[in-house]
């Protein structure tokens, strides 16, 4: 119970961190209307999830019987694992795109200076 | 001599060294291209005292980004071989002519130079490059005495067949995958056996590079 109490504390102020970072990164023109409003959602979910009453997951286990805090669970850890997925494609399509500059870049330089000579 | 050839050495670092490869190298090849991976030390101004191709990268992109940068300098400047050395002093000029005469002198598509004495290196280098040795014969069935061997030379006119996209954290494992594409495209390939001097401790592949190394060699037999 007491563990409970802590880890919902826990994410009850992580989420309002990062409900107030991303408020500073919308204001830094780093996430588009849409992203914001979309992360600002899901951090006051994870406060309502870490709010909610043990009435409701009562309910929905004497009526449906469904571990609700199972449910989501699973669903935070495909979400999360989704993330990380565009975010490793995104960041080898930079990569390549970085080393392709510099590369150009350094080549450019060179045959300048043989041309040059 | 072999005015079809460009040496090209990849350098990070290497300002105590470079002086001594390049003063070599220069006697006996006219086209050396230098390609500094943007050294924190006076490498490029030991590099830029000789008469060579010399180019730097604003960044550090690692050795396979090099040697892509070696090969596309190659092929504007129509080349028709490429070879590789290491900038440090490991591999003999000797060893290097040996390898650019077998290319010319026989219908070779690749020739590596394979390091024949492992007494030189230290354990972790010698039983890594045996097992690697091992596991490419079970999985290619071809028998590659040192795959990761950085002198080698290639006909730039294969390198649709072995081109190489180890990069990033992988950036060591380019001359590994170009033996793995060399090999499994049928390209002609031989070796010859080099010297071996003892490397410094801090160089080389960690224990974890080495495993990671072993399941992309997998990967690229499987996958590729």
């Amino acid at each position: 119970m007491i563990i409970k109490t802590i880890l919902s504390i826990t994410a009850i102020v992580f989420s309002l961190i990062m409900i107030y970072i991303t408020q500073i990164n919308y204001k830094k023109k780093n996430f588009s209307k849409l992203s914001y409003l979309l992360w600002i959602v899901i951090w006051i979910l994870i406060i309502f999830v870490s709010l909610r009453p043990v009435s409701i997951d009562d309910y929905f286990i004497n009526n449906y019987k469904i571990d609700l805090f199972y449910i989501l669970s699973v669903i935070s850890i495909i979400s999360l694992l989704i993330l990380y997925y565009i975010s490793l494609v995104k960041i080898n399509i930079l990569e390549k795109k970085i080393n392709k500059l510099i590369r150009a870049e350094s080549l450019k330089d060179i045959l300048n200076k043989i041309k040059d000579e | 001599m072999y005015n079809d050839t460009l040496v090209a050495i990849l350098a990070y670092n290497e300002q105590k060294k470079i002086s001594n490869v390049l003063t070599e190298v220069t006697k006996k090849f006219a086209n050396v291209l230098v390609v500094d991976n943007n050294s924190e030390d006076q490498t490029l101004e030991e590099a830029n005292k000789f008469k060579i191709f010399l180019v730097k990268h604003s960044y550090n992109l690692g050795k396979s980004e090099s040697m892509k940068t070696a090969l596309e300098f190659a092929k504007i400047k129509n080349f028709k071989f490429l070879a590789f050395m290491d900038a440090d002093g490991q591999h003999k000029i000797s060893d290097l002519i040996n390898i650019c005469k077998k290319i010319h002198e026989e219908n070779h598509q690749l020739i590596i130079g394979y390091r024949e004495n492992l007494k030189n290196l230290n354990l972790k280098k010698r039983l890594g490059t045996i097992i690697l040795q091992k596991l490419f014969f079970f999985l290619y069935q071809k028998k590659v005495y040192d795959i990761q061997s950085g002198l080698r030379i290639f006909d730039i006119s294969i390198e649709n067949m072995i081109y190489w996209y180890s990069t990033g954290i992988n950036h060591y494992f380019a001359d590994a995958e170009i033996t793995c594409n060399a090999v499994r495209n049928k390209c002609k390939i031989d070796q010859i056996p080099i010297e071996t001097f003892s490397s410094e401790k801090y160089k080389g592949m960690n224990i974890i590079q080495g495993l990671y190394l072993m399941l992309m060699i997998l990967y690229w037999r499987i996958f590729k």
